[in-house]
């Protein structure tokens, strides 16, 4: 049984060379990739023999035979693929051969193909991130709310890191200057995961209310307070949005009071139906009441229903 | 409607080795880097991005050699398309040789 060892690097899509180079200086010492992967390799001891590697990036590939095939008849044993279309080769290493044995890219044409094949992915990973962006941003400027606002920062985010990769495809970086392949996935990681808590956090504490009541028989209520129990919490200042729907035979006034009493808003249903979607209101952070109340006359049947969130 | 335009040294040579008779990928790689000195190696990523490309484009196709089940090798054969795109490029070179000629003089062998 021999000896194996994980290792835990990612790399960066444009850091494919790097990652050859820091495989082939692992066989150098003794320890021979057997697994690769985008977020784990496992490596196996052996000193007896050293290894080149090379790593091919080939995300649509008609006929897997003869990939491997037209590699295998060079003398590049298969190791494995990633799911996403990265593809493992190692050959021996014979120092009597010239470096160009050990490429698999000899052309200046083909040479860029890796590149460019990555780089179309990216385009349509980039232009999807892009359709979310605007939407996110487009429902920002319809219904203003500070939910809102983690999403897109984290469009955009992600939007910035595809196109920097794009960059750093595009224009191979010799002195390996570009973000450590793990300290770029964190970042995402660590941006999208921050994004998310922050709107389901921002999210939760909003009050999401939803208050009805009817009453189909002619009764007299004069003045009266229909909902005494409506009352809710605003945790933070922002736009809250309102749904009020009454229809009734008579008057009722929907009021809005701050923890003050003070009348924040108010709108009557005048023997008819008062019909309001996403009501924009902008209210600081305290309590607030709804006061459903009948008018000063006979009142009839009425159908209320209320929502805030 | 085949758009003449010049073909990189690799798919050149890919195609004139299979003038003659069928071959397999590692065949086509030797006799292009005995074919040009050395000049031109065909790597493995450049040999199936060549090959998918040309039998896509209707030039060369894969064929069995004949032998048993163990023996057979993956080759790839000329289709008439292909030989009439090989034979296309052949003139062009031919005609760059000639100018050369016009003006330098000699095919270059003088040293």
């Amino acid at each position: 049984m021999k000896n194996k060892k994980f290792s835990f690097r990612m790399y960066t899509a444009w850091d494919y060379e790097r990652e050859i180079e820091d495989l082939d200086k692992e066989s150098t010492k003794g320890w021979q990739m057997i697994k690769g992967g985008c977020f784990h390799s496992v490596f196996e001891k052996d000193n007896g023999i050293r290894y080149r590697y090379q790593l091919d990036y080939n995300a649509d590939i008609d006929n897997r035979m003869r990939y491997i095939d037209t590699f295998r008849e060079q003398g590049w044993e298969y190791i494995n693929s990633t799911f996403n279309g990265w593809h493992y080769f190692r050959k021996i290493f014979n120092p009597e051969l010239s470096e160009e044995e050990y490429q698999i890219y000899t052309d200046a044409t083909s040479l860029p193909e890796i590149r460019s094949r990555w780089i179309r992915l990216a385009k349509i990973l980039i232009i999807l991130m892009g359709i979310f962006a605007v939407i996110s941003t487009v429902m920002f400027i319809m219904y203003p709310e500070i939910t809102r606002i983690p999403t897109i920062i984290n469009y955009v985010f992600m939007i910035c890191m595809m196109a920097y990769g794009v960059r750093k495809m595009r224009r191979p970086d010799k002195n390996y200057q570009s973000i450590h392949g793990t300290t770029y996935l964190v970042l995402i990681i660590i941006v999208l995961l921050t994004c998310s808590m922050l709107t389901l956090k921002l999210n939760s504490m909003r009050p999401h209310i939803d208050m009805s009541l009817s009453n189909d028989k002619n009764v007299t209520l004069e003045n009266y307070d229909l909902m005494p129990d409506a009352k809710f919490n605003v945790k933070y200042h922002d736009n809250y949005y309102f749904d009020i729907d009454i229809s009734c035979t008579d008057v009722i006034n929907f009021i809005l009071l701050d923890e003050w009493g003070k009348n924040v808003y108010s709108k009557s249903c005048k023997g008819n139906k008062l019909n309001l979607d996403n009501e924009r209101l902008w209210l600081t952070k305290g309590n607030y009441r709804v006061k459903i109340q009948t008018g000063s006359l006979k009142t009839g049947s009425y159908n209320v229903n209320w929502s805030v969130d | 409607m085949i758009k003449k335009e010049p073909l990189t040294e690799s798919y050149f040579y890919i195609l004139l080795c299979l003038y003659n008779e069928p071959c397999h990928g590692y065949g086509i790689m030797q006799e292009t880097s005995r074919l040009s000195k050395g000049g031109v190696i065909i790597g493995s990523g450049t040999m199936y991005g060549a090959t998918s490309n040309m039998i896509k484009k209707g030039w060369i196709e894969e064929t069995a050699s004949a032998g048993g089940k163990f023996e057979r090798k993956r080759m790839y054969r000329l289709t008439d398309t292909g030989r009439q795109v090989l034979l296309n490029e052949i003139e062009r070179l031919r005609l760059i040789i000639d100018n050369i000629d016009e003006i330098i003089g000699g095919s270059g062998d003088e040293k």
